[in-house]
């Protein structure tokens, strides 16, 4: 039995790449699900379209949110998640280049567990990770899983 | 009176014996000439007179006539200033609200500029430091020692540049962010600075505050920004093998001085809220760093301007130019005093906060 996933909402292969590289190195052991756009994250989520095979994309333990994103937004998906009672509890970390004041306010506003930036050095995502593993993975007592999702 | 009997002589003389009464009607008629005469001079010198006061009162008339007629002019062209006044009011209040508009799309494309920056711009940089290490890390067994620094090289570059464009940021944000001032904790706000950079900690520079810093009147996000970067430097520019050491401290000035060249040299919208005047407080930071030369006094705050090599010191050279602009944003000033090879003291004059409740 696969653990469940870590859903990673990315439109930047580069940044997709060096993120499944970086899982890697910090050995994460959970599978990783890559939304290439807002809209595709929310159908993710869903189980509509492409990602309704139950098994193969079940509910992410975590969630990575980049805020530049094709389609729909970074913060318009934050925004339906928080507003949808079945998805309400899971835990979202915004990941995203901008150190913006007004960014982070807005990401805690909408309801994020987290705010990352994403570092100018590989390496340090790699460590970002692990920090993100040891704590959100590992200490971190998640949502009871019924109760995240429909 | 009437007489009753005969008309005799005597009476008829008796009748004509009254001669007074003869010369009595003849005065009559001659003042009545007289007085008719008179009366008709009176009433020429009468109708003389109404011609006259016709003639008066019709120049009067006339020249009332006149000030009327002036008056309407002057009121036509009070009324014209008046028209024109208030078009060219209506004018200039068209040009300002289109210099408004004008000016808030800028500042609206300013702003998109910025969010590009942070979001789209370092992407790529992260793309070539990142496969950069990763050749490095994994495939080094393929790489001569050449090829190993060349990619060392770019992995820095990237790194740099990505630097720099965090520094421009910081000062777009210190340029055109939200100033509203507020009483700062100084003390707490330096110390938890202090307490989050692995550099400062005592193993590796000796920072103290003597004393208790004071409450000032500020932006947390600015003054951050003003101790860290004066921290940092502090720390950045000392010799080789000589550990940094620091002192921050506070004085009371109550009374500014104006001596300062770093006040309001053109930098734009800066220190405009000196004048609500009130204590000031001027907090220095001492250094035992390299120092600055006289010549360089003015070529640290300005922006991109390094006086040392980025070899020696690595840099963008911006730092100094966000302290100035958050501090003048403050209503402060700041300067130093430094001598090469002595350490550099800077200084922050910010107005003094008040405990709020």
């Amino acid at each position: 039995m696969n653990a469940t996933p870590i859903l990673l909402i990315e439109d930047g292969e580069d940044d997709v790449f060096f993120f499944q590289h970086a899982v890697k190195k910090a050995g994460i052991a959970n599978p990783l699900q890559v939304a290439k756009d807002g809209q595709e994250a929310l159908d993710y989520l869903a189980g509509t379209g492409k990602f309704a095979d139950f098994e193969k994309y079940p509910p992410p333990t975590l969630i990575f949110l980049d805020l530049k994103l094709p389609r729909v937004m970074g913060f318009e998906v934050l925004r339906r998640i928080r507003e949808q009672p079945e998805w309400r509890k899971l835990i979202v970390l915004v990941l995203t280049s901008s150190a913006s004041d007004a960014d982070m306010a807005k990401a805690y506003e909408l309801g994020a567990n987290a705010y990352l930036v994403k570092p100018p050095e590989s390496g340090r995502l790699a460590v970002i990770l692990q920090a993100v593993k040891d704590f959100w993975l590992t200490h971190n007592h998640t949502p009871p899983r019924e109760i995240a999702i429909q | 009176m009437a007489r009753t009997g005969p008309i005799t002589r005597d009476t008829l003389r008796s009748a004509m014996s009254i001669p007074a009464r003869v010369v009595n009607q003849s005065t009559k008629t001659t003042n009545f000439r007289r007085n008719a005469t008179a009366i008709n001079e009176a009433l020429l010198i009468g109708a003389l007179h109404q011609h006259e006061l016709t003639e008066v009162a019709e120049k009067l008339n006339e020249q009332l006539q006149r000030e009327i007629a002036e008056r309407k002019l002057a009121e036509a062209a009070l009324q014209q200033a008046k028209d024109r006044l208030a078009g060219q009011a209506g004018e200039l209040e068209r040009l300002v609200a289109e210099r408004t508009e004008k000016l808030r799309e800028t500042i609206g494309e300013l702003e998109a500029f910025s969010y590009s920056v942070a979001h789209d711009m370092r992407a790529p940089l992260r793309g070539m430091q990142g496969f950069a290490t990763i050749l490095l890390e994994e495939h080094a067994g393929q790489l001569d020692a050449v090829a190993h620094s060349y990619l060392e090289r770019i992995a820095r570059s990237a790194v740099r540049m990505d630097a720099l464009i965090e520094d421009v940021l910081d000062y777009t944000r210190v340029l055109r962010g939200d100033a509203r001032l507020t009483s700062v904790d100084l003390d707490r706000l330096a110390r938890d600075i202090i307490a989050t950079y692995p550099d400062w900690q005592t193993s590796k520079a000796d920072i103290q505050i003597i004393g208790t810093l004071p409450l000032v009147l500020g932006h947390e996000g600015f003054l951050t920004q003003c101790v860290s970067n004066l921290l940092s430097n502090a720390v950045k520019f000392v010799a080789p093998g000589i550990t940094p050491r620091v002192r921050i401290w506070a004085e009371d000035r109550p009374t500014p001085d104006q001596t300062s060249r770093h006040t309001n040299n053109g930098n734009g919208n800066g220190s405009g809220g000196r004048a609500g005047g009130g204590p000031m407080v001027r907090v220095w930071f001492e250094n035992n760093g390299i120092g600055i030369a006289e010549e360089d006094h003015d070529r640290v705050f300005r922006m991109f301007e390094r006086v040392n090599s980025t070899t020696d010191f690595p840099g963008t050279g911006i730092g100094l130019t966000i302290v100035r602009k958050a501090v003048e944003r403050m209503g402060g000033r700041i300067d130093f005093q430094s001598e090469p090879g002595k350490g550099s003291k800077f200084w922050v004059e910010l107005k003094k906060g008040r405990k709020t409740p």
